[in-house]
């Protein structure tokens, strides 16, 4: 895990003035969890994802409150990307400096959608957004039809093979990976450090 | 004459020194009259797929091209064409994102009129209302147009017959026999002109709007696109609807089949 | 920009003003309900669920409308019928419209089932009457969704409930004997009938507020119904009906 000296805990200064370890935190917390049956992951200004997700949580909660039951994802990130638009069209606003990338579990099956910060709204099979998303889009074109007949457990291992690309140029380990699975009782759950043990020993990591 | 010119790059003084820059907001006219932000605002719309609004013999029929730039995208991403009232919907193209905020104030539009007056909203107040809601984004510095051409479909319970009207980011907006928007709008135009839209039916409409956009988009032939659609139908009890996706598959192989004769044809007489 | 509310909010006060009324007077909200409509009975069975109400809108004891809908579909899966003042059960379907427009212009295919418009319901009823100024009905909301068929109520003040059969108003008293006695899980379509008709036909013998014109409205796979009003039989020759005080150390009544 120690990429250098300088970054065993959160009170040490590298040379460079930078605090390693705060860095790496703001690196990795990039799963938020919504509710039970949606989580998101972000690409971008991690203030503005943290607003979003409180916008999205409270309409979570506004929605069994009002319903008794969990809210349609799709209709979430509908109300989700009206705000980002917002934002675009009037001088003294600015964009929101985030994408989201948000999966869910409906009455009507699994969803995976994307935001952007100009307002449009996706919905995918497979996605990755962020730096060096390209090659995990790649990966993902070319194992689709896989990836779509695939059970939980082989998606894990796919997200990560899609996290190191189709060329294998970076390994992914136990400190710099985590992923996040919900679906058909399976609440959302995020699984990093020893809970990918497995998946990795599986894919000879 | 213009105290300013454009010189490719930027707006100058006719003296070369860097003159007052007209384009960068609604709340400033050129000298000749323009609001340069409206037009942009329609440069948006011209680069984005094409848009059908047909009204027949039994109903009004609107067509979308939407374009999917990956393979990852579910077919059903990125509607263009939306119900906003049990009775009504609206298509656009252009600027996808900023057709949230204009199928939101349709709809509520729709439901605020219903709240008050007990009816349906008629078409010419619906396209009036969604103009200067258009509008109203064209004359403060603040706002931007919007980037969209919005097509209306309604159904109007006096006349007992359903409307289309077309609206552009200027907010203006007229009502239309047959109205094409978006790339390649002319030729899909001149091919609308040769259709006889009183003799016919919108479940025929839905296959000649898929030959039209397999015509009319010659330049992208290759990149995969979805056919969308909604009518207001005698079929449909007046009431607006997404056209099914069989009924959509359908019309999207005839106009490929079609349109592949025809080509196959012309390739005949080059020969 | 002012909602239609707000100015017809400005045009009543306007009203109270001229009416030698000022803002520092106390608000006045709805304390009693104006046109009625008496109980409404429903209960599971082997298909479903089934319901029934009268027609009448009484005015006090006026029988002021004869042929008034109680019982309403909603939503593709749903029936809600309602006692109560008429006027804000009208209110109350203008809300359940709303869900269903928002529905069908989302166009998604998902429609809200009969639980959470049960929940929402309970929810509005609870909030109106926190504001001490209560929508005056009771509700029982009954459906047929994914394989399982749905009963719940709420009252007036948002008390609310499932259970396998319900009676609201008059029928509390009168309807709820006869269905805890009769009632059994998976009775069929015709016996379920009978025990509303014979609820109905007790409620219009010994309700002051009621007549006898009975929608019976059902949710089923095949999805919710409600039929034309029909009459159910009554029979009049019984001694106590001819001759209420013969026989009787209690005045006529019971």
């Amino acid at each position: 895990m120690n990429r250098n000296q300088y970054d065993t805990d959160v009170s040490t200064w590298s040379p460079q003035g930078k605090l390693h370890q705060v860095e790496y935190a703001m690196e990795s917390k990039k799963l938020f969890k919504v509710d039970d049956h949606i989580g998101i992951g972000v690409a971008g200004l991690t203030a503005d994802a943290r607003s979003l997700a409180t916008y999205m949580r409270t309409e979570c909660l506004n929605h069994r409150f009002q319903f008794n039951s969990p809210i349609i994802t799709g209709r979430l990130v509908s109300d989700l990307a009206d705000k980002h638009q917002a934002r675009t069209q009037a001088s003294w606003k600015r964009p929101y400096g985030v994408g989201l990338l948000v999966g869910g579990f409906d009455r009507d099956g699994p969803h995976l959608y994307q935001t952007c910060p100009s307002g449009n709204l996706y919905e995918y099979k497979a996605m990755a957004i962020g730096s060096r998303a390209q090659s995990a889009k790649t990966y993902m074109e070319k194992h689709l039809a896989s990836i779509e007949s695939a059970d939980l457990e082989t998606l894990v291992i796919h997200a990560l093979k899609a996290l190191e690309g189709p060329a294998n140029d970076k390994d992914v380990s136990m400190e710099n990976a985590s992923v996040s699975v919900l679906g058909k009782g399976q609440p959302f759950q995020i699984l990093e450090g020893d809970d990918l043990k497995p998946f990795l020993d599986q894919m000879g990591r | 004459m213009l105290p300013v010119e454009w010189s490719g790059e930027e707006w100058t003084g006719l003296d070369g020194a860097p003159g007052i820059v007209y384009d960068l907001g609604c709340n400033i006219y050129s000298p000749d009259g323009r609001v340069f932000q409206i037009e942009y605002a329609a440069k948006a719309v011209e680069n984005s797929g094409a848009l059908i609004g047909l009204k027949c013999k039994d109903g009004v029929i609107i067509g979308a091209e939407k374009l999917m730039p990956s393979r990852l995208l579910m077919e059903s991403s990125g509607r263009r064409v939306h119900p906003v009232g049990m009775h009504a919907g609206i298509a656009f193209t252009g600027y996808a994102a900023d057709g949230r905020p204009v199928v939101n104030a349709a709809r509520q539009e729709v439901e605020n009129y219903h709240d008050y007056y007990g009816v349906d909203m008629p078409p010419h107040t619906l396209a009036e209302r969604l103009g200067h809601y258009f509008h109203a984004y064209t004359t403060y510095g603040g706002y931007r147009p919007f980037g969209l051409t919005t097509m209306v479909t309604s159904f109007d319970e006096v006349t007992q017959e359903p409307f289309l009207h077309m609206i552009d980011p200027s907010g203006t907006q007229f009502r239309f026999h047959g109205a094409a928007a978006g790339k390649s709008k002319q030729a899909a135009k001149t091919e609308i002109e040769k259709l006889n839209l009183k003799a016919l039916t919108c479940a025929e409409a839905l296959k000649r709007i898929s030959l039209i956009i397999h015509t009319i988009r010659e330049e992208e032939k290759d990149k995969p696109f979805v056919l969308e659609a909604g009518w207001i139908t005698a079929d449909t009890d007046w009431k607006f609807q997404l056209v099914p996706k069989n009924l959509r598959d359908e019309a999207f192989e005839w106009g490929k089949a079609e349109f592949d004769k025809m080509d196959d044809d012309d390739d005949d007489d080059e020969d | 920009m002012a909602t239609v509310s707000q100015t017809l909010a400005c045009a009543a006060s306007g009203a109270d003003v001229s009416a030698g009324r000022s803002a520092a007077d106390p608000h006045k909200h709805t304390t009693s309900p104006i046109v009625t409509g008496t109980s409404v009975v429903a209960l599971k069975y082997k298909d479903g669920v089934m319901m029934a109400a009268d027609t009448l809108g009484s005015y006090g004891s006026l029988s002021r409308f004869t042929d008034l809908r109680r019982i309403v579909t909603t939503g593709g899966y749903t029936l809600v019928g309602a006692d109560g003042d008429y006027s804000d059960f009208q209110y109350v379907q203008d809300i359940l419209k709303e869900l269903e427009v928002e529905d069908a212009c989302v166009a998604d295919g998902i429609t809200h089932s009969p639980k959470e418009i049960w929940c929402c319901m309970a929810r509005i009823l609870y909030h109106r009457r926190s504001k001490m100024n209560p929508l005056w009905n009771n509700l029982v909301i009954a459906g047929f969704h994914e394989g399982e068929a749905f009963l719940g109520t709420t009252d007036k003040i948002g008390t609310s409930y499932e259970c396998d059969f319900v009676a609201t108003g008059m029928g509390l008293h009168m309807a709820m004997p006869i269905l805890r006695r009769h009632w059994k899980p998976n009775m069929s379509e015709s016996e379920a009938r009978e025990l509303l008709e014979s609820c109905m036909r007790t409620l219009f013998y010994r309700d002051c507020r009621t007549i006898n014109k009975i929608t019976f409205a059902s949710a089923t796979k095949k999805g919710p119904s409600v039929d034309e009003p029909v009459e159910v039989s009554t029979e009049w020759s019984y001694q106590s009906f001819v001759d209420p005080k013969a026989g009787s150390d209690t005045g006529g009544s019971w």
